[in-house]
This record gives structure tokens, C-alpha cells and sequence, in this order.
């Protein structure tokens, strides 16, 4: 077995993961175990939830058992798992194993970890300095990105793409599934115009390529969450509240059922209590014109001042 | 208890869907339908309606107890409000059905 760090917890996996960071059980939150290669256990046929890309196309699909759920991205992987999700079957459904291990570590796990911890966003982060940002958008909308710049301008990076966010103490903290970066080949090639991924941990993934910081993810306290609109023209920076910040953080949070009525309403109200402890947020639209990404990075520290 | 005519013998009842689940968050309220998997927000007006025909479908006496809330015309409200349950059947967040 391989163990890796996921979130503050950590993965025992029989299937190789290079895209993570070693971990320790000792200090972990939460354990999984990631069985390899076996048949999907047999189910009951029971759909619960079917999720449907811009295409049409099935992108994931989850049936329920008697007693075991099973999560399949068509083609790729299906993963079968014990209603408390401790223990995973991994069935490999293809030979392409960097596209199996990019759909189970970003599709898959993350809703799994739904069933921990109700408000797994989709976000990228990044910390400095006691201060440590969250960007949650819709794919495309630029939160690999910014991250990406950021780290160019000294900061960690959390993750890229999903991030756990819970109160603690009344404080809202946030924890990276893990510190990869991958971005769309022209993104890369623009912001790695400074040379930000001349860096011996480069990894190949899929068609994209990721970039490993050297620490393990841990719990920061948020200072702000950032959300990024969509098809922005012109360049925009504005705190809001109440519900359309709910709304908002609602769509970029990952379900593992979304059926299920008593997970959506704890998630609702996890996310009115993050908003009643005062966690600034913050609404941004910029053109992608990677030029204006140091405007755009100096007027979010502005605020944080 | 604001003077308002209700100006009809067959009362309107508006029935909240089962499938919606609601969460307040600064007087406004955000609103997910389980059956479409969409998310809708009200404004604060909208949520005081919202929880009102929760605690009673009667259409009318949800107008009356917002009357008493905010200063402003009985059909400028009754109007805005039209609108509102328009908007709340469309999205399939309600049904509508009269009681004689």
C-alpha cells in the first residue's frame, strides 16, 4: 500500500498516485483505502444521480446498492465504496492511466470527500503570509490561472481546483486537496512566460501539465473567498453578502448525491454559517488578458490590508 | 391590520414545492429545488412572502401580513407580488389552486 496526503487526511492506495504528496496516517483527519483492479461489485441496479456535461454526455454516474454506492465516470473508472466510503474498489474501464488517476483524484475523490466534510468547493488557493485567498469559479473561468500567478508571485499554492472549507473556533478555514497544478496548454504557455514551471517537479497529466509544492495540506484560516464570474469584458472588484454570496458558493460545491435532501440542506446551512462569521467575499471579472493578472493580484492583497 | 380589499369569494392558495429546501441568510433567502438541481434566491420581501405561505398557502392573507410589514401601496404590492408567484410557479417552486 502507498499512503498519501489528501486534504488534511490521507490515502492508503494500492494503485500509484504520483500526482500527491507521501503522508502520514498519524496526523491525518480521515483514512481511505483505495483497493486496485478487482470487478465492481455487483448493485442493484438503482440510479441515483446522472451528471451531464455541456454536451450532453454522461460525465459521471452514481447507482446505489443495498449497501454500497458506486461512482462511475464512463470509459475511465468505476469506483465502488461502503455507504461510510472508507474503502474504495477501483475498476480501471480504460489503458489510459494518467486519465484514470486525473478523473479519480479530481472527479471522483472530491465528492467522496462530500460525505466528510459538507463544503468541498470547487476553488483553487493559495496562502502567504497568514493570508490565504480561495478563487471558486466554473471550469474555464481562470482559477488555475490566478493561482498560477500568485505562486509566481511567492505564494503557496493550496490547490488548483478543490478545496475543503469548514469553521473552526468561528474561524473559516480552508484545506487543498492536494498542491498540483494543471492548466490548459495555453494558459500554461501564457503564464509560464516568466518561467514559473522551470521546476524539476513538472509532472505530465493528461494534457495538461502539474506542478507539486513540497508541502502537505493543512487547515489555514481563510481571509477571503473569491468568486470568478464568467465571460467578464471589463475588469471588476466587489464585496457582496447575503444570498447571491450563498448561491454562488452553493453552485462551485461538490455533491456526492445530489438527490440526497438532508446533504444539500446541511450544506446550505454550513454555507450560511461561513457567511455569518464575516468571511469577506469577493466578486471578480477580468477579461483573460493575462496582463491584467498583477492588477488583478495587487488589488485583492489591497483588500486584505 | 392594514384596510385591504380582497376582492374575491374563492381564495388562492399557493402550495410550496416539497422538493425545494430553503436557507435564510441575511433576511434573504436562497432556495434549492431537489427536482431541478437549481439554485434561486429571493430578496428580502420575497423571503417574508416565502416563509408566509409556508406557514399558510392562503395567497391573500400572505399579501394582508406584508402590508402590515412595509409602507407602500396594497396593489403596487399586490402586483409585485402577482409577479413574484408567476416567477415561483414557472421555476416549478410552486402550484397554485383555488379554494371556494
Amino acid at each position: 500500500m502507498n499512503s498519501y496526503a489528501y486534504f488534511d487526511g490521507v490515502l492508503q492506495s494500492e494503485l500509484p498516485l504520483p500526482e500527491l504528496l507521501p503522508g502520514h496516517s498519524s496526523q491525518a483527519s480521515f483514512g481511505i483505502e483505495i483497493l486496485f483492479g478487482g470487478p465492481p461489485k455487483s448493485l442493484q441496479p438503482a440510479l441515483l444521480h446522472r451528471w451531464i456535461d455541456e454536451e450532453g454526455e454522461v460525465e459521471l454516474e452514481l447507482l446505489g446498492g443495498e449497501d454500497r454506492y458506486q461512482l462511475t465516470v464512463p470509459g475511465v473508472v468505476s469506483t465502488t465504496m461502503d455507504f461510510r466510503a472508507s474503502q474504495l474498489m477501483v475498476t480501471p474501464l480504460c489503458d489510459d492511466e494518467s486519465l484514470l488517476r486525473e478523473q479519480l483524484i479530481d472527479q471522483v475523490l472530491p465528492r467522496i470527500m462530500s460525505t466528510y466534510s459538507p463544503l468541498v468547493m470547487h476553488a483553487s488557493g493559495v496562502t502567504k503570509a497568514g493570508k490565504t485567498l480561495a478563487f471558486a469559479g466554473n471550469s474555464g473561468a481562470g482559477k488555475s490561472t490566478i493561482a498560477a500567478h500568485f505562486q509566481q508571485a511567492g505564494w503557496e499554492l493550496l490547490t488548483d481546483d478543490c478545496l475543503k472549507v469548514s469553521l473552526s473556533d468561528n474561524n473559516v478555514v480552508a484545506c487543498g486537496a492536494y498542491p498540483g497544478l494543471k492548466l490548459l496548454p495555453d494558459r500554461s504557455e501564457q503564464v509560464n512566460s516568466a518561467g514559473a514551471f522551470d521546476s524539476p517537479n513538472v509532472q505530465s497529466f493528461s494534457k495538461c501539465r502539474s506542478l507539486q509544492a513540497s508541502s502537505q495540506p493543512a487547515a489555514r484560516a481563510l481571509s477571503a473567498m473569491v468568486f470568478i464570474e464568467p465571460h467578464a469584458t471589463s475588469f471588476k472588484l466587489e464585496e457582496q453578502a447575503g444570498a447571491g454570496v450563498l448561491l454562488e458558493m452553493m453552485k462551485q460545491t461538490f455533491a456526492f448525491n445530489p438527490s440526497d435532501i438532508e446533504a444539500a440542506a446541511r450544506r446550505l446551512q454550513d454555507g450560511q454559517r461561513l457567511l455569518a462569521s464575516n468571511l469577506p467575499c469577493l466578486f471578480i471579472s477580468y477579461p483573460h488578458d493575462y496582463g491584467l493578472l498583477p492588477v488583478l493580484a495587487e488589488a485583492l492583497v489591497e483588500r486584505l490590508r | 391590520m392594514a384596510d385591504y380589499d380582497l376582492g374575491m369569494t374563492t381564495a388562492r392558495h399557493i402550495e410550496l414545492s416539497p422538493k425545494a429546501i430553503c436557507q435564510e441568510v441575511n433576511g434573504e433567502m436562497v432556495i434549492l429545488d431537489m427536482e431541478s438541481e437549481q439554485y434561486f434566491s429571493l430578496n428580502e420581501v420575497g423571503s417574508k412572502l416565502w416563509r408566509l405561505l409556508e406557514s399558510d398557502s392562503n395567497l391573500s392573507l400572505a399579501i394582508i401580513a406584508l402590508l402590515d410589514q412595509y409602507e407602500v401601496e396594497g396593489e403596487q404590492l399586490r402586483q409585485d407580488v402577482e409577479r413574484l408567484v408567476a416567477e415561483l410557479i414557472s421555476a416549478g417552486l410552486a402550484s397554485e389552486s383555488l379554494v371556494a
